[in-house]
């Protein structure tokens, strides 16, 4: 079954303890960091971290401040680009379940050109394996709920069938509008499993991830999907 | 709180002021969420804009210490715009009463003031009585002596431009405030408050809560469904702690602690029983006695007896007017007065506020029984900053004890639910239980005083202890003793008998003849014959409006949201049908358990008035039990920015007792206001990662990872001011201490504009300390002040002056 995990940003409170929540369960151990003037933290991504809430504070609005909260994490793309990237290397090294979660292993980390339009795979060095959120795969083929959402305390992370999740969205997104009028779906939700509901103008898509990259990724690789060595060679290629 | 956190859901209002609840307490944001999923408005008010500011629908900025304005301003708009609940306000408070013709304020002091003791005579704080002594009263509230009359006069002076000035408030934030939670006056809406250690860490701590318990009592908020005063409590248990008499100055149930003055149980019950002659009056505390009784019974056991007065002489009594409370405490032992100290469960030497105070006070001692999970800065204050170990003569003990989860026992929430907690896993290495290491000591104290008598062996050796099933400790037998059980044989109705050992049902049976013994009368009902209450989890909510009355066991007798009473009209119906609290069907009260089974005020002979707790039966608009005076007026704090209080004369609380000393420098007390030294006002706060002193989270590294090192929060125009770039270290100085911390400069804290100046705020946490994590910084209490709350002495950390520098 198709599952998918949606984001509400008008719910998050910023408590991180997805983030927690996901350290422990994949035994994650803790980066050593230091204050750099922002809550935010760890700064980023890691192969130590697979979800970061990612802060942003912005003068302006009906309040004159907007704080804003994203859990950032793999959107465990429905043709994920590292996919397509990776077939051209080795065809087992990156794995598309039927959860809908996209599942890397250690011959990920051979992979020629690795790449992801929203910067989410990290590896400690070349060389070694690359690592991401899993959707909590060995959690919810046994009847769980991913981490990160089990210990959502308002309702910021749900999870559930793709189809039921898409359907919240939308719905979230018309109670979201009723107090904030830029309320909206996140504009790659057709394409991932991890959907995301904005209250505010932005698009956290634009703001966390390398668009144009991501498109070049699309473009090639769909392009060249019958081809998956060609398509890893041109996208090495187009990205430089 | 008055209700409980699922409460939250059911409010059209939800103000959060003195707290910030979406970082502090995550779970309270699960209901407010659900209250504005449905429609709900949210409302923050705080010097910096928070997490929770960042969910709300209206924000408002306040300079630290200046809620009694904001909210005073609030109590003149109702009264001003007639806002108030006519019914509610008439019937169930103390509005139309009359108040001594001599009562008076003049310039900020009520009548009575000792200026030498700092300290009232309360004597014009008082209702007219007729000859019978029933308080005489005017319905129409037109006498220029009733509290309604008294109150509109004390809060004209309040107006929105004088507000304004004074807060640093905008007047369009204010005005947007005012409106939308008084829109929940009546008894269609209802508003709830959150509130926590921002609005009781000041010199006007208690006033901050009672004002906006007016405001609720004026719009009809008190007993409704999402409505009421809700205090989100800082620790898991510290409800519990509370009820169970961990403050000086109470006992367990709220029970007064004895004084010097009351020789006997006679003296001591005539002291603390009120009586009352208002005809629809329950007075609950007139069962002051059997409560009394039946505590002395299950401390004292076949020991007291009526004849020895059941062992009330055996009590320790207080000094009258001494106050043995936290600052007190620790300033005796920094004048060398104790010899001993157990640190239980604490840390001072980080929470306490003038922590360096603190830190010098423990070498005064000879020895320290550091009870706790971790080694914390408490223990091995000996070799901490600036301490030479070799000049120490403290001999420090360190008790590992179990964790929450390592441990069977009750936790109350705020909500004052009692849930019963499993062990889970055996403590480590020689960890105990607390229980365990408290019945240790008890048996070998018992011990010596049997071996060597001593000076007054009687309370030790009476003291029943007999907690022990298949060799160990059983914390389900104390629980049952805090229920309360027949010590003898008793004829119940219809000729059925009370077996001796039997478990009370709940209160109504304890007596004060010895018959019963209880541990704690609010408790009693929570473990009953039927068994242990606090162990139940049925999630079905038979109410609608989330009582979930078989989850666990809530004080008192298991209801939910208390002086629900004030929720019907004087028939006992729901003034609001479709959020029904309690409901009275012509026989008995259905919905949650009605505050007293009296039916309601409609039967004149019967019927009791909603607020069983006061003597009056009803809600006090008019309060002469608190130190500065019945109706709350704003003092700034201790040390602020400003030279003259706008209101009046008397800049400061004038019953705040202040332990001022020469000299500046570490952990001394001293107090510095408008000094052009300590030109900013600092906060100290929490963090969602970190709990109180860290010893929790601090050994955490995931935690740590998150939140790694202690900061200082300031505007952008400050640290333009002061050349401070953000994520650079910086020094908070007061003039009893500095920290470092590093500098967050954000949007989310603005100057403010008070009387035309500029005035800058800063916030730090005292989440740190020096023993862990490295380079994690130390607490902001080695700058706050020992100055305390004028009836709780709860510090004033909210609100001090300090400077703030580039770490050079």
């Amino acid at each position: 079954m198709a599952y998918a995990k949606l984001f509400d940003s008008s719910k998050c409170i910023a408590c991180r303890g997805c983030q927690k929540a996901c350290k422990n369960w994949n035994q994650d151990p803790a980066e050593k960091t230091t204050n750099r003037g922002t809550h935010q933290n760890p700064p980023d991504l890691s192969h130590q971290t697979r979800t970061v809430v990612r802060f942003k504070e912005q003068e302006g609005g009906d309040l004159g401040i907007i704080w804003t909260f994203f859990k950032d994490s793999c959107r465990h793309c429905i043709e994920p680009a590292c996919k397509m990237i990776a077939d051209g290397t080795d065809e087992q090294a990156v794995v598309i379940t039927d959860t809908g979660a996209v599942i890397y292993n250690e011959r990920t980390a051979k992979v020629e050109g690795m790449n992801c339009g929203y910067n989410i795979p990290k590896q400690e060095k070349d060389g070694a394996p690359y690592v991401k959120c899993t959707l909590c795969f060995d959690r919810i083929t046994n009847g769980l709920q991913p981490a990160c959402v089990t210990t959502c305390p308002t309702g910021a992370l749900e999870f559930g069938k793709r189809e039921d999740i898409v359907k919240l969205a939308l719905q979230r997104v018309e109670e979201a509008k009723k107090r904030y009028p830029d309320a909206h779906i996140s504009s790659d939700y057709k394409e991932v499993n991890y959907i995301q509901v904005f209250h505010y103008k932005e698009d956290m898509f634009e703001m966390y991830a390398d668009r144009e990259k991501q498109q070049k990724i699309k473009m090639a690789s769909r392009r060249d999907l019958l081809n998956p060595k060609k398509a890893a060679g041109m996208i090495s290629k187009l990205l430089g | 709180m008055t209700n409980h956190w699922i409460d939250f859901a059911n409010s059209d209002v939800v103000l959060v002021m003195g707290s910030n609840a979406a970082e502090n307490h995550p779970i309270s944001f699960k209901w407010v969420t659900k209250a504005m999923e449905k429609g709900g408005m949210l409302i923050s008010v705080d010097p910096r804009f928070t997490k929770t500011s960042a969910k709300a629908d209206i924000y408002a900025r306040l300079r630290s210490g200046t809620d009694i304005p904001f909210l005073g301003g609030m109590i003149k708009y109702i009264l001003d715009n007639d806002l108030i609940d006519k019914f509610y306000v008439q019937n169930y408070t103390n509005a139309s009463f009359l108040i001594n013709k001599d009562f008076k304020f003049e310039d900020g002091l009520f009548s009575g003031y000792n200026e030498e003791k700092r300290s009232y005579d309360k004597a014009t704080w008082a209702y007219q009585k007729d000859a019978n002594g029933v308080i005489m009263k005017d319905p129409s509230m037109q006498d220029p002596n009733c509290v309604y009359q008294l109150l509109k006069k004390h809060y004209s002076r309040y107006d929105i431009d004088k507000v304004v000035e004074v807060t640093g408030t905008t007047k369009d934030e204010l005005l947007k405030v005012y409106k939308t939670y008084t829109s929940t006056s009546g008894p269609a809406k209802s508003g709830t408050i959150l509130y926590a250690m921002g609005w009781t860490q000041h010199t006007v701590g208690t006033q901050n809560i009672r004002t906006m318990s007016m405001i609720q009592t004026l719009l009809g908020n008190m007993g409704v469904a999402g409505g009421g005063v809700n205090a989100l409590r800082g620790e898991s248990n510290v409800q519990g702690s509370t009820d169970y008499g961990l403050l000086f100055h109470i006992l367990p149930g709220y029970l007064k602690f004895p004084l010097g003055s009351q020789a006997t149980l006679a003296d001591f019950l005539k002291a603390t029983t009120p009586t009352t002659a208002e005809p629809q009056s329950l007075n609950w505390w007139s069962n002051t006695p059997k409560y009394m009784v039946s505590l002395l019974k299950a401390f004292y056991g076949e020991a007291a007896t009526k004849e020895n007065d059941f062992g009330y002489g055996w009590l320790p009594k207080g000094d009258v007017g001494a106050n043995y409370s936290w600052l007190n405490l620790f300033d005796q032992m920094s004048k060398g007065k104790f010899t001993g100290f157990f640190a239980w469960g604490m840390n001072p030497a980080c929470s306490s506020a003038n922590a360096g105070k603190v830190r010098k006070a423990l070498g005064e001692l000879d020895w320290l029984v550091n009870v706790n999970l971790f080694p914390n800065e408490t223990g091995q204050f000996w070799k901490g900053p600036g301490m030479d170990p070799s000049k120490i003569k403290t001999a420090v003990f360190m008790l590992p004890c179990a964790a929450s989860v390592e441990k069977e026992g009750s936790v109350s929430n705020s909500g004052r639910w009692a849930q019963w907690r499993y062990k889970a896993a055996n403590p480590p290495g020689e960890a105990m239980p607390d229980a365990e290491i408290i019945e240790g000591l008890v048996h070998r104290v018992k011990e010596l005083y049997k071996k060597e008598g001593g000076a007054f062996p009687a309370p030790i050796l009476s003291l029943a202890w007999d907690y022990e099933e298949n060799g160990h400790l059983s914390v389900r037998k104390i629980a049952r003793e805090i229920n309360g059980y027949y010590t003898q044989d008793v004829p119940g109705a219809d000729g059925a008998v009370f077996k001796k050992g039997s478990q009370l049902a709940n209160f109504v049976g304890l007596k004060d003849d010895g018959t019963t013994a209880c541990g704690n009368w609010l408790y009693s009902g929570s473990y009953p014959e039927a068994g242990n209450m606090m162990m139940r989890r049925d999630n079905n909510d038979a109410s609608g409006i989330g009582l979930y009355s078989n989850w666990s066991w809530c004080w008192p007798l298991n209801r939910r949201i208390i002086y629900n009473r004030a929720s019907v009209d004087l028939d006992g119906n729901p003034r609001r049908p479709e959020l029904p609290v309690i409901k009275w069907d012509g026989a008995k009260w259905v919905g949650d358990i009605a505050d007293n089974a009296a039916p309601p005020m409609s039967d004149k002979e019967k019927g009791k008035l909603p607020f069983i707790m006061t003597s009056e039966g009803v809600a006090k608009l008019f309060g002469p039990g608190l130190a500065e005076g019945p109706f709350p007026e704003h003092y700034e704090p201790l040390e602020c920015p400003v030279e003259n209080n706008a209101f009046s004369s008397q800049r400061i609380n004038p019953t705040v007792k202040l332990f001022n000393e020469k000299g500046e420098g570490e952990g001394k007390d001293v107090y510095l206001t408008c000094d052009p030294r300590y030109p900013f006002v600092c906060s100290t706060y929490r963090v969602v990662e970190h709990w109180q002193t860290g010893l929790m989270t601090r050994w955490n590294k995931q935690l740590v990872e998150l939140a790694p090192q202690n900061f200082v929060e300031m505007s952008k125009e400050l640290a333009a001011l002061k050349g401070i770039k953000n994520g650079e270290m910086v020094t908070i100085k007061s003039p009893r201490g500095q920290i470092d911390a590093v500098a967050m400069v954000t949007s989310r804290f603005k100057p403010f504009t008070v009387k035309g100046q500029t005035v800058h705020q800063v916030g730090t946490t005292w989440h740190f300390g020096w023993c862990a994590p490295v380079n994690g910084g130390d607490t902001a209490n080695l700058l706050t002040p020992t100055v305390g709350d004028a009836n709780t002495m709860i510090p004033e950390s909210k609100a001090f002056m300090v400077n703030i520098e580039r770490k050079g």
